[in-house]
C-alpha cells in the first residue's frame, strides 16, 4: 500500500502551507480510505492540541472492534469505510460570504437558500458548512457583544480549549456506538454555541450543512452549551445535489444545559434519498443527545425527516437535573425505498423530571419507517411523567409503518403513558379535499402536513414553511 | 446447563429476549428430566394417545361441548417437565379449556401448547398459574385461526419465580378474532414476562390484547405485544392496550408494545400506562371516608376486574377471581 | 347549464339510479326530494366523481362539458361544487389554508394567475363578512369539532369562496335546527345568481321555505317520477311520499 507515504507527503505540504496561500477553487483532500495516518493527517491539518488526537486515535482503536448496530430495521450491504475520502476543504479561510465561490453561492441559491437575504432578513446567523470546513460566520460579532461563542468547531478547539476539553464526549462518550465512534476519531468541522449565564440568545442559530463533494464523508461535531438561565434556537437544515453513490454521514450532536437553561434544536433533513429505484442516496447515521444537567432545564427536539436513503437517528434527553424536561417532536416521510428509523430516548434520573413525545411517522411508496423510542424511568426519578404519542400515516399499500416503543420503569410514583395509531388517509378526506378542486397529489399533501401540525408547530416559522414544501416534494409521485 | 434446554425452548433471539435472561434463571436449578403427569376432568372423549410426553385433544366437527375441559400440571422438586398440549378444533366446533399449573419446589417446566381453530371453531381458554415461587415456567402458546374462528384466551399469572408466557397467534383465514387478555401478579423476586405476536395474515381480522400487571416488593413485570399487519391483510383492526400498576419501589416494569404494518387500509392502535394508583380516585374515596387501605384495595380489585370481566363462563370466572383475591389478600 | 340524461349507476353492482332525465338552467333552483333510499345522495355522487360509483349509462353535461370522463378535482374546476351532506374532518389543516389551496387550485385550473395571501384574505374577509361568519371558525382546522351548523356554514362559505357555475346541495337542512337552518339558507340566496344553478337535494319540505326552488322534482326508485313548481313540495308534505312510490 502506498498510501501511508502519500500521506506523510501532504503532512509535509501541509507545513508549507502556512505561508501565505493563494485561493485556488480545487478542495484539497486526503486520500480515500481509513486509516491512523489519515487521522493524524486531519489533526494535524487543524492544528490540534496532542490530548485532541490521542482522543481520535483512541476513539479509532475502539471503533475497529466495535460492532455495527444491529437492532434497527434496516439494511444496506455492507459498508466499504475504505472507499470513502475522510478530509476534504475548501484551502483558503474567507473574510466574508462575498469572498465565497461563486458555484457555491449558486449552488445555495438553487437549492432556495438566499443565505445574506435570509441573514438579513429573518435575522439569522449562517454558520456556512460546505463540505468539511466553516467557510464562513455572520453576526459574530453581535454575538460576541452578548458573550455568545457560535463558531466552528475547529476555531472552538483553537480559541476555547477549556470548554471543548470539559464538555467534547461528555454526553455522547466517544465509545456510544459504532457511528459516534468513528465521527470522534474522524470528524472534521460542526458548530460550537456557548451561551453565557442568563443570557437568551437574540436570534436562531443557523447551520445549513451540504455534502457537495463526490464520496466525501460528514463527520461533523456540534457541541451547544447553555450555562445557568441561558436561551438557545438553533436550527440545522440539510439539502444535498443529487448523487449517485452512497455518503456516509455520521454526524455527533451534544447539548448540555446548565440549571434554568433552554435549548431548542430543529432540523429540517433533507439528504439525496436516492432515486425512484433505491438507487443512491445518503446513509444518514446521527447520534444527537442532550443532557439536562441543571436543575429546571429543558433540551426540545424537532426534526422533520425527509431525506437520505436510510436514516438511522434518535435524538435523546438524559434529564439527570430535577424538575428537567425533554421534548421530542418528530415528522419521518419516507417514500419509493427509503428506509428510516427514527425516534428518541428519554431517560428520567432527577425527580419530577417530565418528557414528551410526538412522532409522526409517514410511509409512501415501497419505503419502510420506524418509530423506535426508549423511555427510561429510574429509581431515583420521583414523580416522573411521559407522554407518548406516536401516529403513523400509510399512503399506498407497498410501504410498511412500524412502531416499537421501549418503556422501562423502575419507579412507582412515575407515570407514564403512551399510545399510537397507524392509519391511512381516509377516502372521504381526499373526496372532499378533490371536490373542492385539489389534485389527488395536492389532497395528499394537504392531509400529511395536517397531520404532522403538532410536530410543524414547533419549527421556527421561516423553517416551517421549507419543511411544509418539503413534505410535498418528497410525497411526490407517491399517489396515482 | 447449556445442553439442557430442549429444542422446543423458542429461539433465543437477543430483541426477542430483551428483559428476560432465562439461561441465568436455568442456571439457578438444579432439575432432572421427568415425567409429566397431567389431571385432566372432562377431557376423556377427546383424547388422542399420540403425544408421550403430553395431551392431545381433538374436538369433532360442529360439537358444542360447554363443560369446561381442565387440563392441571403438579411440578415438584427437581423435576424438569418439558411438554406439550395440542388442541384441534374442528369446523364449527366449540370449547372451553382450564389450564391449571401449579407445584411445590424448584423445578422448570416448559411447555408448548399448540391450537389449531377450523373456520367457525372456538376457543375459551383460561390458564390459571400458581406456580412455585422458585420454579422457571417458560410456556409457548401457538394458535392457528382459520376463517372466521374465535379464540378468546384469559391468563392469570400468580407467577412463578421466573416465568415465561409467550403467545403467537396466526390469524390465517379472513374474519378470524383473536381476544387475549392477562392478569400478571408479581411479588417477591418474581420475574414475569409475557410476550405476544398476533400475526393478522389475512384480511377481516380482528384482534385484542388487555394486559395488567401489578407490581409488589422487588418483582420485576415485562410486556411485549406486537401486532403484525401482512401486506394483504386489508381492514385488519388491532387493538392493545397494556397497564402496569408499580406499587413498590423496587418493582421494574419494561413494556414494549410494537406494530409492524404493511398494509394501507387498517386501524391499529395500542396504549400502555405504568404507575402507582391513581391519585385522584384515591383521594375520591378517602374522602367519602374510606381509610387508605381499603381504598387502595377497592381500586385494585377494579383494576384486577377489567380482566376478569373478560371471562363469560360465570363458573370459572368465580374460581379465577377467588384465587385472585387470595393473592390480594 | 345542467344536462342529464338516461343515467344509470349502481353502487357493487346494485343498480340504484335507473335511468334519470333532468335539465336545470342557469338562474334557477331545483329541488329534488325523494324518500329514503331513492338515489338521492347517489345523484349528488355520482354528478361529483365519487370512487365506488360506476355509471353503467346516459350522459350528464355542465355548460356542454361532460362531467363524467372528468375526475372530481376537474368537475370542481368546471365549476360543480357539492355541499357535503356530512362535511368531513381533516385534522390539523388549517381553515385559511384549504380554502386558500383550494381557490388556488381552481384558479390554476381555469388558467387564471393564483392568489397571493393579500389578495386572497381580502376576499376571504368579504365573504366572510357577507354571510357572518365568525373569525373563530376561520382559525380552526377543517370542520374538526364544528357544531353541525358551523359544518352546514362552512360549505356555504366555501362555496362564496370558489364561486362556481352549478352548487348541489345534499341535505344541507340535516341536523339543523330551525335558527341554522335559515342561517345557511340566507347564505344560499345570497349566492343565487342568473347564471348559477342549485340543485337542492332534501327530505323535508322545510328547507324549502326558505331557499324557494323554481322547480321541484320527486326521486323514487332512482329516477325522476313527478315534477311541479313549489307548491308540489307542500303537497308531498302533506300527503307524503307513499303515493308516488307506489
Amino acid at each position: 500500500m502506498s498510501e501511508p507515504l502519500t500521506v506523510a507527503e501532504q503532512v509535509q505540504a501541509l507545513n508549507k502551507y502556512e505561508a501565505g496561500f493563494v485561493t485556488d477553487i480545487e478542495s484539497d483532500k486526503a486520500p480515500k480510505g481509513l486509516n491512523e495516518d489519515i487521522i493524524r493527517f486531519i489533526s494535524a491539518k487543524k492544528n490540534e492540541p496532542e490530548w485532541l488526537l490521542e482522543w481520535r486515535l483512541k476513539s479509532f482503536e475502539h471503533w475497529k472492534k466495535m460492532p455495527e448496530p444491529q437492532w434497527a430495521k434496516i439494511s444496506h450491504p455492507p459498508i466499504d469505510y475504505q472507499d470513502a475520502y475522510y478530509y476534504s476543504a475548501p484551502k483558503a479561510k474567507l473574510n466574508s460570504l462575498d469572498e465565497a465561490d461563486p458555484k457555491l453561492l449558486e449552488t445555495f441559491e438553487k437549492l432556495g437558500v438566499p443565505m445574506r437575504e435570509r441573514a438579513r432578513l429573518a435575522g439569522v446567523a449562517v454558520d456556512v458548512v460546505f463540505d468539511s470546513v466553516s467557510v464562513a460566520t455572520t453576526f459574530k460579532e453581535d454575538l460576541n457583544k452578548l458573550g455568545i461563542i457560535f463558531c466552528s468547531i475547529s476555531e472552538a478547539i483553537r480559541d476555547h480549549p477549556d470548554l471543548i476539553k470539559k464538555y467534547m464526549g461528555s454526553v455522547v462518550p466517544f465509545h456510544d456506538n459504532k457511528h459516534a465512534c468513528l465521527n470522534s476519531a474522524v470528524f472534521t468541522d460542526g458548530s460550537f454555541v456557548f451561551i453565557p449565564e442568563g443570557v437568551r440568545c437574540p436570534m436562531e442559530l443557523s447551520t445549513y450543512f451540504r455534502i457537495n463533494e463526490i464520496n466525501t464523508g460528514q463527520f461533523e461535531r456540534t457541541l451547544i452549551i447553555a450555562e445557568k438561565g441561558a436561551y438557545v434556537s438553533y436550527l440545522e437544515g440539510c439539502t444535498a445535489p443529487m448523487r449517485d453513490e452512497n455518503q456516509l454521514h455520521a454526524a455527533v450532536v451534544e447539548l448540555i444545559a446548565h440549571e434554568d437553561a433552554v435549548i431548542k434544536y430543529s432540523t429540517v433533513q433533507n439528504w439525496y434519498p436516492g432515486d425512484e429505484n433505491g438507487k443512491g442516496g445518503i446513509y444518514n447515521f446521527v447520534t444527537k443527545r442532550g443532557l439536562c444537567a441543571g436543575a429546571r432545564s429543558k433540551i426540545s427536539w424537532t426534526q422533520v425527516e425527509t431525506g437520505s436513503a436510510i436514516t438511522w437517528k434518535y435524538p435523546s434527553c438524559v434529564l439527570k437535573g430535577d424538575d428537567s424536561q425533554g421534548e421530542f417532536y418528530s415528522v419521518a416521510i419516507t417514500n419509493n425505498f427509503q428506509q428510516a428509523d427514527t425516534g428518541t430516548k428519554m431517560i428520567h434520573m432527577g425527580a419530577r423530571t417530565r418528557s414528551r413525545i410526538i412522532a409522526k411517522t409517514i410511509s409512501a411508496g415501497k419505503s419502510d419507517s420506524t418509530y423506535r423510542g426508549l423511555v427510561k424511568i429510574l429509581a431515583g426519578a420521583d414523580g416522573a411523567r411521559n407522554y407518548t404519542q406516536c401516529d403513523s400515516l400509510l399512503v399506498g399499500d407497498e410501504c410498511g409503518a412500524h412502531t416499537v416503543p421501549y418503556i422501562e420503569s423502575k419507579n412507582p410514583r412515575a407515570k407514564l403513558e403512551h399510545e399510537a395509531t397507524t392509519s391511512k388517509i381516509s377516502d372521504d378526506q381526499l373526496f372532499y379535499c378533490q371536490q373542492r378542486g385539489l389534485s389527488e397529489e395536492e389532497a395528499v399533501a394537504l392531509i400529511v402536513n395536517g397531520f404532522c401540525r403538532e410536530v410543524m408547530q414547533n419549527l421556527p416559522m421561516e423553517f416551517a414553511v421549507e419543511a411544509q414544501k418539503l413534505i410535498a416534494i418528497s410525497l411526490e409521485g407517491s399517489v396515482g | 446447563m447449556q445442553n439442557l434446554l430442549p429444542k422446543s425452548l423458542p429461539d433465543l433471539d437477543k430483541e426477542h429476549w430483551k428483559y428476560s435472561n432465562v439461561n441465568a434463571a436455568l442456571k439457578k436449578l438444579d432439575v432432572a428430566l421427568s415425567q409429566p403427569v397431567w389431571e385432566m376432568t372432562g377431557a376423556f372423549e377427546f383424547l388422542h394417545p399420540d403425544i408421550e410426553n403430553g395431551v392431545h385433544l381433538s374436538i369433532p366437527k360442529n360439537k358444542q361441548f360447554m363443560r369446561p375441559i381442565e387440563l392441571k400440571l403438579t411440578g415438584g422438586e427437581g423435576q424438569h417437565l418439558d411438554t406439550k398440549i395440542v388442541i384441534d378444533v374442528a369446523e364449527g366446533a366449540s370449547l372451553k379449556i382450564i389450564e391449571r399449573q401449579t407445584g411445590c419446589g424448584a423445578y422448570w417446566k416448559n411447555i408448548k401448547v399448540d391450537i389449531n381453530l377450523a373456520a367457525n371453531a372456538q376457543l375459551e381458554y383460561y390458564r390459571l398459574c400458581e406456580e412455585d415461587p422458585f420454579c422457571v415456567v417458560t410456556e409457548f402458546l401457538t394458535a392457528n385461526l382459520a376463517r372466521d374462528a374465535r379464540f378468546n384466551a384469559v391468563v392469570v399469572n400468580g407467577c412463578s419465580g421466573f416465568g415465561r408466557n409467550e403467545f403467537k397467534v396466526h390469524l390465517n383465514g379472513a374474519g378470524a378474532y383473536a381476544d387475549l387478555s392477562g392478569l400478571a401478579l408479581l411479588r417477591g423476586k418474581q420475574h414475569g414476562d409475557t410476550t405476544i405476536c398476533v400475526d393478522h395474515i389475512a384480511p377481516h381480522c380482528k384482534s385484542s390484547q388487555f394486559f395488567k400487571t401489578i407490581l409488589q416488593e422487588s418483582a420485576r413485570g415485562v410486556f411485549q405485544g406486537k401486532i403484525h399487519v401482512y401486506k394483504d391483510a386489508q381492514k385488519s383492526d388491532g387493538y392493545q392496550l397494556s397497564n402496569n400498576l408499580l406499587l413498590s419501589p423496587l418493582a421494574e416494569m419494561d413494556v414494549k408494545p410494537e406494530l409492524e404494518i404493511y398494509a394501507d387500509d387498517v386501524k391499529c392502535s395500542h396504549g400502555t400506562t405504568t404507575g402507582e394508583l391513581d391519585e385522584t380516585p384515591m383521594f375520591y374515596l378517602r374522602s367519602r371516608g374510606l381509610n387508605e387501605q381499603d381504598a387502595r384495595k377497592l381500586l385494585i380489585e377494579a383494576f384486577v376486574g377489567e380482566v376478569l370481566d373478560k371471562m363469560t363462563d360465570e363458573t370459572i370466572r368465580a374460581l379465577f377471581d377467588e384465587r385472585v383475591q387470595l393473592w390480594l389478600k | 347549464m345542467l344536462k342529464i340524461k338516461n343515467l344509470t349507476a349502481e353502487i357493487d353492482g346494485k343498480q340504484i339510479l335507473n335511468g334519470l332525465d333532468l335539465e336545470v338552467k342557469a338562474g334557477e333552483v331545483h329541488a329534488i326530494m325523494g324518500p329514503n333510499g331513492a338515489g338521492k345522495s347517489t345523484l349528488s355522487y355520482v354528478l361529483s366523481g365519487r370512487d365506488g360509483y360506476d355509471v353503467t349509462g346516459g350522459t350528464a353535461e355542465l355548460d356542454g362539458i361532460n362531467l363524467l370522463d372528468l375526475n372530481p378535482n376537474e368537475r370542481a374546476a368546471a365549476g360543480l361544487f357539492l355541499a357535503f351532506q356530512y362535511p368531513v374532518e381533516i385534522p390539523g389543516v388549517g381553515m385559511t389554508n384549504f380554502l386558500k389551496t383550494a381557490l388556488n387550485s381552481i384558479r390554476k385550473a381555469r388558467g387564471q394567475n393564483e392568489l397571493e395571501a393579500l389578495d386572497f384574505l381580502k376576499i376571504l374577509k368579504s365573504r366572510q363578512k357577507e354571510l357572518g361568519i365568525a373569525d373563530d371558525m376561520l382559525k380552526r382546522a377543517v370542520n374538526v369539532g364544528f357544531s353541525g351548523g358551523e359544518k352546514k356554514r362552512n360549505e356555504v362559505l366555501q362555496m362564496a369562496m370558489l364561486e362556481p357555475k352549478f352548487c348541489i346541495l345534499d341535505e344541507t337542512d340535516s341536523g339543523l335546527d330551525i335558527d341554522a337552518l335559515k342561517i345557511v339558507a340566507d347564505g344560499v340566496n345570497k349566492l343565487r345568481a342568473p347564471d348559477r344553478g342549485f340543485l337542492v337535494i332534501t327530505h323535508y319540505q322545510r328547507l324549502l321555505d326558505y331557499i324557494v326552488p323554481d322547480v321541484v322534482h320527486v326521486l323514487a326508485k332512482g329516477k325522476i317520477v313527478k315534477t311541479g313548481g313549489a307548491e308540489l313540495a307542500k303537497e308531498l308534505e302533506a300527503k307524503g311520499y307513499a303515493e308516488l312510490v307506489a
